[in-house]
């Protein structure tokens, strides 16, 4: 009776453990081999190397002098510069508007609410490639050259609406007193708006940023459809490397994301944290 | 008077500066583009992938059943991708399900500290790259990847099984890269779930079966169809996950209006099949607003009843 | 002496999301005096809130017009009026600290920072909170917030302080401390406090006048005692305290008085009563205005029924009666020792008294 007992209260448990075994085991096993020397098969533990690491900031070693394995270190650091180039403008555009919509819908009366709140709402219910092959029927269309250009005026387009998601939720957590006892105090809309309204939704504002950043350097099915030959960002060219043909570097490379993508995540949530 | 006048116009001034930026943008890159891409998919298609601006039925009569008979038979294959499309998003969203749903339960019962330590790790996932996680079920999917080379090394198989480039294996990634959006949701209700409830259910003698079926089921169902809902909808659309893990052997619709934008360059049929995506994710949204609004309905009549 | 605030044939409506309208204030007038302390008090949604929220700016009137210390008000926005708010759960700027909230209203006035410094400290030191300045808003109890907020509208020096249910979210005994200390501070500072609650021993305790709200229309304006002894009608004898309403009717009106017929059959002498003759009226008696021994005055009701419930509650019997016409009676008794065998029983037989004195009519009509 005991024994079925402990089973029954620790089976939960168990399973927990290997779901974040499951969830974690695919990326340690990319962090683990990226330091595997063995040049034929990845999947082979030869010995501890830092050779893929040197290859993609540009030195060769023993191990890939014969062999060039990446393309050219060059268009992967385009890609990144492309990437950063995107995200950065994106996110700056996409706040903005995200967080300006936000605020005309959540303090001011007018007509149009419900079909801002639609249009909101559309990208989260539209399945990534609809947006990708519209919006390149319509550059074509209108003779705009893909380019780096045309992938920032993409991200804005559904990014704008993860910001206003964000930053609404943060309005809405706001008490509306606060910005009447303002008023009360003698302060015109303009001084409250930049003395309660918007330190009052800073973190919401940053939260939506951060997000629109880290989707936006992560977006590949959008950006598939919008770059041009000479303007791939890092996922795209990822993509086309693993469509290609796996090749070591791939390891190093993802290594690389991660760390990055964990620390941004990191700053992120901290930062959630501490305002609660 | 003349303060109220002024101050209702500045106000407006305010709302117009909020609001028309944003709108200009998304009217002319969002709004407009979707209605192109409406616009094409009942445009003929010209050569090497241009339009003739021409009323034209016949791109979804390629995928319904009408066919141009003058050079065609109707060949059912799109809808058979199509459908196979709806299969394994479906096979998707109840993977993720079975999966999430005892971990959620299992984290949400934890003390508060490790219940957020936990949460984070589950969020963490999501931050990372998409194609880096699909790219580590590559190397652990392919005949000569890491589960091959396990299986071999303790003898259980001698030849590399063919694991990658199955419907099997696309199912695999597409539910590891979506179960972040599965997880939050199903969470966030089974959380909300009021352990007195199952206490009391135990107490008037229900088993622990009959308390899951009538309790904790109906309780964290909105959690189940709101998670099921945004895993189905990339899952539907998805070209990345069956061209990285399925190759050419598993073709979902996403890859189909890839190849017609891409290669075939046929841009109005493309549309189509876009079209054909967006409404079935439109007929989905439906049914699960009918849903909630019958549930308030059947709870507010409750309400009226009470009082 | 000219009223410091005047309110005049205010109306506001709203619409309601199923296409109704709602009268929030139908044709209110006011006036307060300076000095004074007011209380808008009624159960809620009777138009109470709208009211001060119109004072403050935050809503804008239909008709009607508003004037503070003599210049009319009616259509400035909020930041330019002479009055200051302590709202419900006070309002605090979470994001900075006690000092920065108090001197608010005078960095966006512009004012010099060793003015603002000095009077900041002043305000600091009036509400009790010297020396609390650097500390955040969420490490202050409810209590220490409250008096932030009185602080912070304060200190600009309004000519008018608006109060919105400041104390409604202290526990029972703060309250009663902080209603004391809110007097104190209106003495001290001797503005004009217009304050809004629904609790009426609040509204009576703090207020040198009450006004009694329904229906978005003023029911009586007066002293506390005034509303209590000499309610106008039904809805203010009941809205302020308990009481028991006999139905009569005047059956002769002379220039001295009134006399009216009770349904059980009694004949009360009334000193005045505006209602007319032959007019259904009720008649107040308040709980411990019954009395169990005879008095000199003839003309005093007497009753005789049963006891049916008694409430013991310290130093008085709260007793219901059921007279043996039918009619039910509260009485708030202080028995003497010997007698107080015989009310605590339930079924026990009692004898009671009301003097005339204690008899006020009432019309059943509200104000309209």
């Amino acid at each position: 009776m005991k024994i079925r007992k402990l089973l029954r209260s620790s089976i939960l448990p168990i399973y927990g453990y290997f779901f974040f075994a499951f969830v974690y085991a695919p990326i340690l096993l990319i962090v683990v081999f990226s330091f595997n020397s063995n040049p034929v098969n990845m999947m082979i533990w030869e010995d501890f190397t830092f050779d893929w690491y040197k290859t993609i900031f540009g030195f060769t070693s023993a191990a890939t002098e014969s062999a060039l394995y990446l393309d050219s270190t060059d268009q992967l650091y385009a890609a990144v510069k492309n990437s950063l180039v995107v995200a950065l403008v994106t996110t700056a555009v996409a706040t903005v508007f995200g967080t300006a919509l936000a605020l005309a819908i959540a303090r001011f009366r007018f007509r149009f609410k419900p079909f801002y709140r639609a249009l909101m709402f559309m990208p989260m219910i539209m399945p990534d490639i609809l947006l990708g092959i519209a919006l390149l029927i319509f550059f074509v269309s209108v003779g705009i050259e893909l380019s780096v250009f045309t992938i920032i005026i993409g991200h804005c387009t559904f990014l704008v609406s993860y910001v206003f998601i964000v930053v609404s939720a943060r309005i809405a957590d706001m008490d509306e007193a606060l910005e009447e006892a303002s008023a009360d105090l003698g302060a015109n809309s303009w001084v409250t708006f930049r003395r309660v309204t918007l330190p009052m939704i800073m973190p919401g504002v940053v939260g939506g940023a951060l997000l629109a950043f880290i989707i936006s350097m992560d977006d590949l099915v959008i950006t598939y459809f919008i770059a041009g030959v000479d303007s791939q960002t890092l996922p795209v060219f990822i993509y086309g490397m693993l469509r290609r043909g796996i090749k070591p570097e791939i390891n190093a490379i993802a290594t690389i994301m991660l760390l990055f993508s964990l620390i941004i995540a990191s700053v992120g949530l901290y930062m959630r944290a501490r305002k609660a | 008077m003349v303060g109220r006048d002024t101050s209702q116009g500045r106000k407006m001034l305010s709302l117009l500066g909020l609001l028309a930026p944003p709108t200009v943008f998304l009217g002319v890159f969002f709004i407009t583009p979707l209605a192109i891409m409406v616009i094409y998919s009942f445009l003929e298609p010209g050569l090497y992938g241009g339009v003739v601006w021409n009323f034209y039925d016949l791109n979804y009569g390629r995928i319904l059943g009408w066919a141009d008979t003058r050079y065609e038979k109707f060949d059912p294959v799109y809808l058979t991708i199509f459908l196979r499309s709806v299969r394994l998003a479906l096979t998707t969203v109840l993977l993720s399900l079975v999966i999430c749903y005892p971990a959620a339960f299992w984290i949400s019962r934890m003390p508060q500290g490790r219940k957020n330590f936990f949460l984070f790790l589950i969020t963490l996932p999501f931050f990372v790259s998409l194609v880096v996680r699909l790219f580590a079920w590559v190397l652990i999917l392919r005949p000569t990847g890491f589960l091959n080379q396990a299986l071999m090394e303790i003898g259980m198989i001698a030849e590399p099984l063919n694991l990658i480039f199955t419907d099997t294996a696309v199912v695999i990634g597409m539910t590891y890269v979506f179960i972040p959006f599965m997880f939050l949701p199903l969470y966030a209700s089974i959380e909300k779930l009021d352990m007195s409830l199952v206490e009391a259910s135990a107490d008037l003698g229900a088993t622990r079966l009959q308390t899951f079926r009538r309790i904790i089921l109906p309780v964290t169902l909105p959690g189940i169809v709101g998670g099921s809902i945004i895993v189905f909808i990339p899952s539907l659309g998805n070209f990345i996950v069956p061209s990285v893990l399925g190759g050419a052997k598993v073709m979902m619709i996403g890859n189909l209006i890839e190849q017609q934008f891409l290669s075939a360059r046929n841009w109005p049929f493309g549309s189509a099949l876009g079209m054909m995506v967006m409404a079935a994710v439109l007929l989905l949204l439906m049914i699960y607003v009918r849903m909630m609004t019958r549930e308030e309905e059947y709870s507010t009549a409750a309400k009226v009843k009470e009082s | 002496m000219s009223p410091i605030l005047s309110v005049k044939d205010a109306t506001k409506r709203y619409s309601t999301p199923e296409g109704g309208t709602i009268t929030a204030l139908d044709g209110v007038s006011l006036d307060v005096q300076p000095n004074e302390f007011v209380t808008l008090l009624g159960p809620s949604g009777c138009g109470k809130t709208t009211l001060l929220r119109t004072i403050s700016g935050f809503e804008d009137l239909e008709g009607g017009s508003i004037e503070i210390d003599g210049a009319t008000v009616t259509h400035l926005p909020a930041h330019r009026r002479p009055v200051n708010t302590v709202f419900q759960r006070y309002a605090l700027f979470p994001h900075l600290s006690i000092a920065r909230n108090v001197a608010y209203s005078l960095e966006v006035a512009g004012l010099k920072r060793a003015e603002i410094g000095s009077r900041v400290g002043e305000m600091l030191e009036l509400v009790g909170l010297d020396g609390f300045g650097d500390r955040k808003i969420n490490q202050l109890s409810g209590g220490q917030q409250q008096r932030v907020a009185l602080a912070r509208s304060l200190v600009a020096r309004p000519k008018i302080l608006l109060l919105d249910e400041p104390l409604s979210a202290l526990d029972k005994n703060l309250r009663q401390k902080m209603q004391q200390e809110l007097k104190t501070l209106q003495e001290e500072v001797g503005i004009a406090f217009v304050f809004v609650t629904h609790d009426q021993e609040e509204a009576l305790t703090m207020s040198d006048r009450v006004a009694v709200l329904s229906d978005g229309k003023i029911q009586q304006f007066g002293t506390p005692e005034d509303l209590y002894r000499r309610p106008r009608n039904e809805f203010v004898a009941r809205f302020l305290g308990a009481g028991n309403l006999l139905g009569a009717t005047v059956s002769e009106c002379k220039d001295a008085g009134a006399i009216a017929l009770l349904e059980s059959g009694q004949v009360a002498h009334l000193p005045s009563t505006d209602a007319a003759c032959g007019e259904k009226i009720k008649l107040l008696i308040r709980p411990e205005d019954v009395r169990m021994d005879c008095t000199k005055d003839a003309g005093a009701l007497r009753f005789e029924g049963t006891v049916r419930q008694v409430l013991f509650v310290g130093t008085d019997y709260i007793v219901h009666i059921e007279t043996d016409d039918g009619t039910e009676l509260k009485a708030t008794l202080r028995p003497r020792a010997e007698d107080r065998g015989a009310i605590t029983a339930p079924g026990a037989r009692i004898t009671l008294f009301v003097q005339q004195e204690a008899l006020h009519p009432v019309t059943s009509a509200k104000v309209a």
